[in-house]
């Protein structure tokens, strides 16, 4: 069979082509020749995907943003399989598995390559669990730091206290929409929260005090292991009636003991609902209906569900702002 | 000679690079952006000149015009599993020469339809293959099939400049006939379709 003469077809053809290749395919064509290399790299950049890296347990390179994830897994593990493709909550994931001795040299050089590729210059996804690399923890943010000029979606993992490490991340990133603090930080934890994200996610939130909470400007604000107390938690909502704090709050979660606190901490004009009162709200990524619970409003006639809510393993009082009513 | 009951019975005279004529309909032809930009409105006084491309890649190509011409409008690439057997009849009767000169003259008809099955049947041939197996299915062209191209690439945009002169220029007659009176307006649109016709007809 003849071969194709790829760079000799049409330029718009070429880019064409491109546009339907994955990911893979799309790196496996730009290491032919440096000229194709080139080539692809000028069709690539437009391409429609998020990139996420992370250092964990299995260090990936992904590239999201599409029904599918293209994943890069780095592993020092020859028995693993070379490509992988599999579902994972209805998600289709396939990996490609990179073998290297030192991973976090070929995540680096799989990255810049990748990088180089697609001409990413900003909005990475990033996950580090502080314990796998415990110290190059901070050389890998400085890394990741010089990679984009801001960072998408941050989470921050690890079981073991790393107060310096955590704050060092948050400090050097620029993260602009999603936080998600995994990791355990002490009681004693101090950090100025990013302004203007559209989610913050605090998994060990004791560190996180009154005046913490009430600079925090985020659209959905979730704190688990919360130490707050009953009349923090009333300053909280007194404050956002009066349109004194997060004025652009969506959804707020925080972990309560009882149930009955609930009644305690609404010491604030509000309606309760009967339990055969049903509303449905929206949130970014799902519609949830609501049987009971009160109702608060601030002073520009906005108004916000309260209701207590369970998790396998506590109770949750939460906040939804409404948007739109839909009965 | 009939004179055309609708514009899909026009028939337009092509001419290839050997300098042979044949004759393509009217609603073939308008699937190509090219020519509808070049000679749908201000017509063509003689045969259409598609002197780059021979009479053999010409005629596949306006074959699969006159194919698709009761297909519903394209409405973006179509997954290959879903070509039809005529569809893939037609891609597989081609050797590769022959495909890639239909891709290079599709390419340049801008015939979207034709254009994007061909793109995905390379990509087809690119897929799931690592970068081994992909250098075993493209070729690098050498420094001077490369400065060929990028000669028939300036050709090109010198080409479509020129279309864009003409296309200004019908721009400026469009605006004189605008200002005329209806009756001889009809009469100028009549005139035209008429000797677009007599040019075309080939008989």
């Amino acid at each position: 069979m003849r071969k194709l003469k790829f760079l000799l077809l049409p330029i718009l053809v070429i880019q064409e082509i491109v546009s339907m290749m994955n990911p893979f395919e799309i790196l496996n064509l730009s290491m032919a020749s440096s000229r194709i290399k080139n080539v692809v790299q000028l069709y690539s950049k437009h391409a429609r995907y998020f990139y996420r890296i992370e250092f964990s347990e299995r260090p990936s390179i992904d590239f999201t943003g599409t029904e599918d994830i293209w994943r890069y897994e780095i592993t020092a593990d020859r028995n693993r399989t070379e490509v992988e493709d599999y579902y994972q909550n209805s998600m289709r994931i396939m990996t490609i598995c990179v073998f290297g001795k030192d991973i976090l040299e070929e995540v680096k050089s799989w990255f810049k390559y990748i990088k180089e590729i697609f001409n990413i210059d900003g909005g990475l996804m990033v996950i580090i669990n502080l314990d796998t690399f415990p110290g190059q923890n901070k050389a890998i943010t400085d890394w990741v730091n010089s990679q984009t000029t801001w960072t998408r979606h941050c989470d921050i993992d690890g079981e073991k206290v790393r107060d310096d490490d955590v704050k060092y991340v948050l400090n050097t990133l620029n993260i602009r929409i999603t936080l998600n603090i995994f990791a355990n930080v002490s009681d004693n934890f101090r950090f100025e929260v990013p302004q203007f994200l559209s989610q913050l996610y605090i998994e060990n939130g004791g560190w996180i005090k009154l005046n913490q909470l009430l600079e925090i400007d985020a659209s959905e604000i979730f704190i688990r292991n919360t130490k707050l107390t009953r009349d923090e938690l009333t300053v909280f909502f007194k404050n956002w009636m009066c349109m004194k704090s997060q004025i652009g709050l969506e959804c707020f979660t925080a972990g309560i003991e009882k149930r009955d606190d609930v009644d305690t901490i609404l010491d604030v004009p509000h309606e309760n609902f009967g339990t055969e009162t049903i509303r449905t709200f929206e949130l970014k990524t799902q519609e949830i209906k609501l049987r009971g619970g009160s109702e608060i409003r601030r002073c520009d006639g906005t108004t916000a569900a309260i209701f207590v809510t369970t998790e396998p393993d506590r109770l949750v009082l939460a906040m939804i702002v409404v948007k739109k009513k839909m009965f | 000679m009939t004179s055309p009951a609708s514009s899909s019975e026009v028939k337009y005279l092509i001419e290839s690079s050997e300098g042979n004529t044949f004759d393509v309909s009217g609603a073939a032809l308008r699937q190509s952006n090219t020519f509808n930009a070049m000679f749908l409105n201000i017509g063509a006084d003689g045969p259409i000149p598609f002197t780059d491309y021979n009479e053999a890649t010409l005629k596949k190509v306006f074959e699969y015009c006159e194919h698709s011409v009761n297909e519903e409008n394209y409405s973006g690439p179509k997954h290959q599993d879903d070509l039809s057997k005529w569809d893939l009849n037609f891609f597989n009767e081609m050797d590769q020469k022959m495909f890639i000169d239909v891709i290079n003259a599709s390419n340049f008809l801008d015939i979207e339809r034709l254009t994007s099955y061909c793109c995905e049947r390379i990509a087809r041939m690119l897929r799931g293959k690592n970068t081994q197996e992909m250098i075993k299915v493209i070729t690098l062209p050498t420094a001077e099939e490369l400065e060929a191209k990028q000669k028939v690439e300036e050709k090109k945009a010198a080409a479509a400049k020129k279309v864009a002169e003409k296309a200004a220029e019908t721009a400026e007659k469009t605006e004189t006939l605008e200002e005329l009176p209806v009756q001889q307006l009809v009469q100028t649109t009549r005139n035209k379709l008429t000797r677009k016709y007599l040019s075309f007809s080939n008989e």
